[in-house]
C-alpha cells in the first residue's frame, strides 16, 4: 500500500552472532508488538513562563510483543532466556533492515516478562516482553537503515 | 485451476462421512439410494409430483463462508464453515414416522456426523482443523414442520474449520 508503512511488515531480528559483528535472524513468528517510547522527565519549569517544562533523564525502550509458540531455535532461544536470565541482542524495525528509511531500536536484554495463554480453545502465543538490560557487548541504540543497511546511533 | 480450499475441506468432509458411515452397523446403501454429496443447492422434493422426489438417506455437504485473520507477521489463520444437512424420508407405508426411527436419525447425526467433526484432533485434510474458538453446532436438530407434514427427519450442522495459510492463500505442508 503506498505511502503507509504496514505494522505486518514491521521485522523482529534476534542476533545470533555477536553484537560487534551481528547476524540478524528474522523471527517471523510474530504477531502484535510495540516498541515503547517515552521519556521520563525532570521538572524544568521556571517562572518565566506558565508552561510546564522538562528535561528528560531516562528513556524505556521495552519491545513487548506475541510470539507463536514454535520449537524452532530462535524462539527456543527467547523462551530459554526468560527461565536463565540470559542476555540476548534484538532488533526491532518497522520495516526490513534492507529497506532505507526504516528505524528502530537495537539492545541486549533480559525476558522481563513471559505469560502463556494456555487455554482451550487457543493457539499458544507468547506474550513477551524485552527489556534492555546492561551488556559488556555494548549499548543500547536506535537504528536507522542508511544506504539499505542498519546504522546503529547511541542514545 | 486447483480446486478452492473450502471445496477441498467439503470433499474432505464427505470422504470422512463416507467412512464412518461404512464403518458403522447399518452401513450405507447406495441401492436404497442412500448418499453423501458435496452440493449448493440440491433439489430437495418430497411429494412424487415434482420429482426427483428425495430417496434414502442424503447427507448434503455444502461450503459455507470463509474468511481470513492475521495470526503473525507471515501467516494467516483462515477460517472455513461446513454446513451439512442430513435428510430422510420415511416411505413406510404406516402412519408415522416411528420414535424410534426418528431416534436411529438423530443418533446417526450426532455419532457418525458430529462427534468426528467436534473433534478438536481431527485433522480434516492437509493442516485443517477444527476451528480453536468457533464451535460446531447442530443448528436444527430435526425439523418438527417436516416431520409432520412430509414425514421427514431433517438436521442441519455446522463446522468451523481453520487452516493456517501464508498471506497469500498458499499452505505451507
Amino acid at each position: 500500500m503506498s505511502g503507509v508503512q504496514l505494522g505486518r511488515n514491521s521485522v523482529f531480528y534476534l542476533n545470533t552472532g555477536s553484537y560487534a559483528s551481528p547476524t540478524w535472524s528474522v523471527m517471523a513468528n510474530i504477531s502484535d508488538m510495540t516498541v515503547a517510547g517515552e521519556w521520563d522527565g525532570a521538572d524544568s519549569s521556571t517562572r518565566e513562563s506558565v508552561v510546564k517544562m522538562e528535561v528528560p533523564t531516562m528513556v524505556d525502550l521495552a519491545v513487548s510483543g506475541k510470539m507463536k509458540f514454535i520449537t524452532d531455535s530462535n524462539t527456543t532461544t527467547v523462551v530459554q532466556a526468560f527461565f536463565t536470565r540470559a542476555v540476548i541482542d534484538i532488533m526491532a524495525l518497522n520495516g526490513p533492515q534492507t529497506t532505507t528509511g526504516n528505524i528502530g531500536v537495537r539492545y541486549p536484554c533480559v525476558v522481563k516478562s513471559r505469560n502463556e495463554d494456555q487455554g482451550l480453545s487457543v493457539a499458544v502465543f507468547e506474550d513477551v516482553k524485552f527489556q534492555p538490560t546492561p551488556s559488556a557487548s555494548g549499548p543500547p541504540c536506535w537504528v536507522q537503515v542508511v544506504a539499505g543497511a542498519p546504522v546503529f546511533y547511541s542514545i | 485451476m486447483p480446486l478452492a480450499r473450502i471445496l477441498q475441506a467439503c470433499d474432505a468432509a464427505v470422504g470422512l462421512i463416507v467412512a464412518n458411515w461404512n464403518k458403522s452397523a447399518t452401513p450405507m446403501d447406495t441401492e436404497e439410494g442412500d448418499g453423501v454429496t458435496r452440493v449448493y443447492a440440491p433439489p430437495i422434493s418430497f411429494t412424487p409430483d415434482s420429482p426427483p422426489q428425495i430417496a434414502g438417506r442424503q447427507v448434503f455437504v455444502f461450503p459455507g463462508p470463509y474468511d481470513a485473520a492475521n495470526f503473525t507477521r507471515v501467516d494467516q489463520l483462515r477460517d472455513y464453515k461446513i454446513r451439512v444437512l442430513v435428510v430422510e424420508q420415511y416411505t413406510a407405508d404406516t402412519d408415522g414416522p416411528p420414535t424410534a426411527w426418528i431416534d436411529d436419525r438423530v443418533s446417526f447425526c450426532e455419532q457418525l456426523i458430529f462427534n468426528p467433526f467436534a473433534n478438536s484432533e481431527l485433522v480434516l485434510f492437509d493442516q485443517c482443523f477444527p476451528a480453536l474458538e468457533d464451535q460446531a453446532t447442530v443448528d436444527v436438530l430435526y425439523d418438527a414442520k417436516q416431520l409432520l407434514e412430509n414425514k421427514a427427519f431433517w438436521c442441519e450442522m455446522s463446522f468451523p474449520f481453520q487452516e493456517d495459510t501464508l498471506q497469500d492463500g498458499s499452505v505451507s505442508l
